[in-house]
């Protein structure tokens, strides 16, 4: 690969990790804040397979194989506790879930 | 090597413990999905705690070479590794012996809830024995995931699911920065197991392929580092990625949040002690790191310990004392920092001394923080931990007034109890390396916490019940003692331990290095 091609993939993966961040901190439907956590974790994946792919090393990708087999569990549980929310206020706003304070 | 097929070497016996564990949460699955009427769902927590003491005992067996990676190099058992495995297993172990009492009060799902209980305590075994940033990785996701569901698994308490969501949120969130911060050290060091990464830390250049090598890349080092740290700080709930905590540990049934407060932490601080003392190879590490770690220790001591003033809730006031806690342990850490590694099979004197001091914080940590929420959970039967409900709490239950006390003493760090001598070990190494400025925050809010902790053994010994307050709210008596008496002895052991160790330090000692 091109060093060109690897800066720029690292930059992509960067960019990509922060637009992840700011929408899990403006986002209010917790899905689309969910979705966001899900773009870091494959912001995460681009930057390891293009290190990988970089130096020569097989190991990133099964890193990367690895990280979506946890992303996939993550979303399994998630996705469950969103319902068991959304059955108890009809709504999975982020902001409005304020049971607790102080 | 070339056309030789590549075989690794699996020992079977040196996965004992996590074999144990995993096969006793399938046998929890099993035995609950073949059971036909609820009686038979009694044997339940009798197979988790046979599996718990099962996987505590092979580690006091002479199953794997002594500090050498093994598993081609995934996992490494050292005396972090068992003490905190030994602790871990302790604190779950506790867990399950107070399940009955959770699981009929809350009308859980018990089949799910031993084996969310064994499949928690695999993850964080795992955790502290992995030599891997990928097995560390899964191990933390295992714990976190098993975590989500029991915090979240009293569906019909609104606060018990609302705990679950900002939990898997930012529980998730944290994940992704540990992903991005594994994935930039890979790129500098091209390895992800610690002792590879050890080795290019200290050479400062990394193996190619075809024999040569590259110079290590500072700025990816130092990046991977700092995002990996902020992922283990939110897992720590250290301030100022604690936001979690006290609605978490609030909403949770309250043994969850006694695995939360100690169990999980333990196998999290056994990953940081092994990633330091890797990156402590790299001779600039402590010049480009030590402010993050220092900021980050300072903020928990003071944040932790100023919220909690605040908290007219047992459960909340325990958690921002958590985070306190936190911030201590994080002294011992900084303090670690600045010793360089020679070499990760041998550790220099003093870092062992510092991992020493550090089991024994946590380890202390871990038996009030299990005393005080077994306590608390015996005691929040109607009013999940409010403050005002162990109002003249020494007149109705005089035993589980004492120990709330000796818990909220050994908090506090007063002498005879384990928690000042976890507390004076930890200052003691911080000084000796010349960090006096934590020692000294880290002192004088002690002096602080005493204030909040001592508060509530008033409440509990000098104050009268409310006139006419509602019976069913108050803290204590009601239920029999023939269910209270087995979750009663394993505090019994906790609060002994914690008299005992407190005397007797040197004891701890000696086990630790026999």
């Amino acid at each position: 690969m091109s060093p060109l091609l690897f800066e720029g993939n690292l930059l992509l993966s960067l960019l990509l990790f922060t637009m992840g961040i700011l929408g899990v901190v403006w986002k209010r439907n917790a899905i689309a804040v969910f979705l966001s956590v899900e773009l870091m974790l494959n912001a995460a994946n681009l930057a390891i397979v293009s290190f990988a792919h970089a130096h020569g090393l097989m190991s990133g990708g099964i890193l990367a194989l690895f990280i979506m087999t946890v992303a996939a569990a993550e979303a399994g549980v998630g996705l469950a506790i969103f319902i068991a929310l959304f059955r108890a206020k009809q709504n999975i706003h982020v902001d409005e879930v304020d049971l607790m304070r102080g | 090597m070339a056309g030789q097929p590549y075989i690794p070497v699996i020992i079977i016996e040196q996965l004992a413990p996590l074999l144990i564990l995993l096969a006793g949460a399938l046998g929890c699955l099993v035995a609950d999905a073949a059971s036909n009427k609820a009686g038979s769902r009694r044997v339940l927590p009798f197979i988790a705690g046979a599996a718990l003491l099962a996987a505590l005992a092979t580690f006091f067996l002479p199953l794997w070479p002594a500090n050498r990676p093994f598993l081609e190099g995934f996992l490494r058992v050292d005396r972090f590794g068992v003490l905190g495995s030994v602790t871990i297993l302790f604190a779950m172990f506790v867990m399950t012996v107070l399940g009955p009492e959770t699981v009929r009060r809350r009308n859980l799902p018990s089949g799910e809830y031993y084996a969310l209980i064994l499949f928690a305590a695999l993850g964080m075994v795992t955790l502290s024995l992995a030599n891997e940033l990928v097995t560390a990785f899964i191990a933390i996701e295992i714990l976190s995931l098993s975590l989500y569901v029991l915090t979240g698994i009293d569906r019909r308490s609104a606060r018990s699911t609302e705990g679950a969501f900002k939990y898997f949120v930012l529980g998730a969130f944290a994940s992704a920065f540990f992903v991005m911060g594994m994935a930039f050290l890979y790129g500098a060091t091209g390895s992800t197991r610690l002792n590879d990464m050890a080795e290019v830390f200290r050479t400062g250049a990394r193996p190619l392929l075809d024999g040569s090598t590259s110079p290590l890349n500072a700025v990816f080092a130092f990046m991977g580092f700092t995002l990996l740290f902020v992922g283990i700080s939110f897992k720590l709930s250290l301030a100022p990625f604690h936001m979690w905590a006290p609605d978490v540990y609030q909403g949770a049934p309250t043994t969850t949040t006694m695995a939360i407060a100690t169990a999980s932490k333990i196998g999290v601080f056994a990953l940081l002690f092994h990633v330091i003392v890797t990156l402590a190879s790299w001779p600039p590490f402590y010049n480009a790191a030590a402010f993050l770690l220092t900021a980050v220790a300072a903020a928990s001591i003071v944040w932790g310990n100023v919220q909690a003033l605040a908290q007219t809730n047992v459960k909340r006031m325990l958690a921002f004392s958590s985070i306190a806690h936190g911030g201590y342990v994080m002294v011992a850490y900084v303090a670690l920092m600045s010793l360089p590694t020679a070499s990760l099979e041998a550790l220099s004197f003093q870092q062992q001394e510092i991992a020493e001091s550090i089991l024994l914080y946590l380890f202390g940590y871990t038996l009030m923080n299990v005393l005080a929420f077994g306590l608390a959970h015996h005691l929040g039967k109607g009013g999940e931990g409010e403050m005002k409900n162990y109002r003249g709490l020494w007149k109705r239950s005089p035993m589980a007034a004492s120990g709330m006390a000796l818990a909220l003493f050994s908090l506090t760090g007063i002498p005879p109890t384990v928690g000042f001598i976890g507390k004076f070990y930890v200052f003691r190494h911080a000084i000796e390396q010349g960090q006096y400025g934590l020692a000294v925050i880290g002192v004088l809010a002690s002096v602080i916490s005493a204030f909040y902790y001592l508060r509530l053994v008033v409440t509990m010994f000098m104050t009268d019940e409310e006139a006419g307050a509602d019976a069913a709210q108050l803290a204590g008596g009601g239920d029999s003692a023939a269910v209270l008496a087995p979750g009663t002895l394993a505090l019994g052991v906790a609060a002994g331990m914690l008299l005992l160790f407190g005397v007797f330090p040197m004891i701890f000692f000696v086990l630790v290095r026999y």
